[in-house]
């Protein structure tokens, strides 16, 4: 069985109205490629679904569902990237991917997105040799929560935030990607599909049972990527730190970098038990946007320049 | 010290499993560990879960924080847990003593020494290549040494689950220490049980490790393909590996701890086997058009 050998589709590939220009990503459940839209004229994502496990195509276009077994498997992994369109077709926010068209082609289907121009917030951190500035960081996170407030407006919970899947454009405003663990919450729905998480990322309950989980989930999970900013490195697994807590509290780690104010809102939102962690996102999004001291640069002048540099990208 | 690490263990289609891996690790040393508790008898799953945390727990009180003498401490400590399971059975009045097998490695100061009882493996990986691997103490492994059993036939031997060596037997085990062996950075090691090697050969797994997608990847691929290929009487099937990294780094007790940021991935667990209903075409063709009426919903 040589099945995660799938190949791509070519550059130039007509699929409906779109053709291909690029693959930009391979995951473990789908393709994303760049394409041109050729009716509005505009640059798209396009996301493919193909388990690289399951399903096969060595070459060509049609993908090949082999057997049986495999068949209820891809039949499966379907389900789930529907939940994805589902959860993002609802939502139409400057900090959500916005999802454009959805179809079906080549035995297989695709969610066609629109295409973003920067680079992920975890491409922003591995590039600089220090931990990326307060003032940056405030900024990114208190305008990625209004787009987790609005996901949760609409019963959903994204359960698999992390820096990989913030997207930073070219302005310096985030975009939040990747729902393909998003989950109705408070749904019966849910313990039909199979649990997915990132260690360091995934809060302690998505190890556990699936009614624990909340917006406190995904609470603790901006407060792991807040925390990647400034270790530049996944913090200790959530499931480890059950067992043996040795996550060095942001408040030790970031001493003098961060100011104090900032370093206790990160350790809130990594607390173990859900009800330590800030109360609502909208608690935790006001506590980002106070007014603070920073611990270098204090000066009134250096804040403002500080304020006009922040949204400068690479 | 720095590495990349995962490990997962799956029922297979069995009821329950009797399978047991974990890993333990200080500033300096690592410690990775697996049993296969063993099915014919009772109690397999206590043998294994009693040799991984007396393992364990033994690794985190002498790994102070390198082991002084690695194999001192492999002969030592299994050979306690042998006279634990006699304990245990005997304090529990079981006819028969619970068995396990076991592999188990230590890697520090970029060496690596195993110790093994039984058929769950280790395999060392490097650059491309499988460079070692332990060698069975099973009834097939033995007639293959002696040349009356050729490679081919070994699939459809039936003796092909037994092991004339194993941990909680009346006779002593015969542990089984390989000689030091040197770790270079990048160095991939990984343990199993047999349910999950006798699905796929080496190559098979170098293929899946050469995709260059990380530990989670590795290990979960050749789950769920030794898994499918299990079926529904599939045995127990379990793994764990490191991707070994000779870097040296200045903020130890930060390394130990953290994950390198590109190497967080999201991990699928297993999918369930029931409460899955099929999607028919028409489900399909309705979700579709239900997730567009959405988008034009939406768009404002």
């Amino acid at each position: 069985m040589h099945a995660n050998q799938n190949s791509a589709l070519p550059p130039g590939y007509q699929l409906q109205g779109y053709e291909i220009k690029k693959l930009l990503s391979s995951g473990g459940f789908s393709f994303v490629y760049i394409a041109r839209d050729q009716q509005e004229q505009t640059t798209v994502a396009v996301k493919e679904y193909l388990p690289n496990i399951l399903a096969l195509r060595q070459s060509g276009d049609q993908v090949r569902v082999p057997t049986n077994e495999t068949m209820a498997g891809f039949r499966f992994g379907l389900k789930c990237f529907f939940e994805e369109g589902r959860a993002l077709a609802n939502i139409n926010h400057p900090n959500i991917v916005r999802v454009l068209n959805f179809f079906r082609a080549n035995e297989t289907v695709y969610m066609v997105m629109q295409y973003e121009r920067g680079k992920s917030l975890q491409e922003c951190i591995l590039s600089k040799n220090e931990p990326m500035a307060e003032p940056k960081l405030r900024s990114i996170f208190s305008q990625l929560l209004n787009g987790l407030r609005e996901v949760h407006a609409q019963k959903l919970l994204h359960l698999d935030i992390k820096p990989a899947n913030i997207y930073i454009r070219r302005d310096g405003s985030p975009v939040l990607l990747d729902f393909g663990s998003a989950r109705m919450a408070l749904s019966e729905e849910t313990s039909q599909l199979p649990p997915s998480y990132t260690p360091g990322f995934a809060s302690p309950e998505q190890y556990r049972h699936h009614k624990e989980l909340g917006p406190w989930s995904d609470v603790y999970s901006v407060g792991a990527s807040m925390y990647a900013c400034l270790l530049q490195a996944s913090p200790q697994a959530a499931d480890q730190r059950m067992k043996n807590d040795q996550l060095t509290s942001a408040v030790k780690l970031g001493k003098g970098i961060y100011s104090p104010q900032l370093l206790a809102v990160i350790d809130s939102c990594l607390a173990l038990d859900p009800m330590d962690r800030p109360p609502s996102v909208f608690a935790l999004q006001k506590s980002l946007m106070e007014e603070v001291d920073y611990p270098t640069n204090d000066g009134w002048f250096n804040r403002i320049a500080a304020f006009l540099n922040q949204d400068i990208i690479k | 010290m720095r590495f990349t690490i995962h490990q997962n263990s799956r029922n297979g289609g069995r009821p329950s499993n009797q399978d047991r891996v974990a890993y333990s690790y200080s500033k300096q040393s690592l410690l990775m560990v697996l049993a296969d508790g063993m099915g014919g008898y009772l109690h397999g799953d206590v043998a294994a879960q009693l040799a991984v945390k007396m393992l364990t727990d033994a690794f985190q009180r002498k790994a102070q924080p390198l082991l002084d003498d690695v194999q001192d401490f492999l002969l030592s400590e299994i050979n306690k847990i042998q006279d634990a399971i006699h304990q245990l059975a005997h304090n529990q009045g079981l006819e028969e003593t619970p068995k396990t097998t076991l592999v188990v490695a230590v890697l520090q100061n970029n060496r690596l020494v195993c110790a093994h009882i039984g058929d769950s493996r280790l395999y060392h990986f490097r650059q491309h290549q499988c460079i070692f691997t332990t060698e069975d103490h099973s009834v097939v492994q033995a007639l293959l040494k002696q040349g009356t059993l050729a490679p081919n036939d070994v699939a459809a031997h039936p003796d092909r689950n037994k092991v004339y060596n194993c941990l909680g037997g009346d006779i002593p085990p015969t542990i089984d220490i390989s000689p030091t062996r040197r770790l270079h950075s990048d160095d991939t090691i990984m343990l199993c049980s047999d349910g999950l090697w006798s699905y796929l050969s080496a190559d098979r797994m170098l293929e899946i490790l050469d995709s260059g997608r990380g530990m989670p990847h590795f290990i979960n691929s050749m789950l769920d393909i030794a898994e499918q290929l299990g079926g529904a009487q599939g045995d127990n099937l379990s793994a764990i590996g490191v991707q070994w990294e000779d870097i040296l780094d200045q903020d130890l007790t930060i390394s130990g701890l953290a994950t390198a940021l590109d190497q967080a991935r999201t991990i699928i667990q297993p999918l369930p086997d029931e409460g899955l209903s099929e999607l028919s075409h028409d489900d399909i063709e309705r979700a579709i058009a239900e997730i567009n009426v959405a988008i034009q919903r939406s768009k404002r």
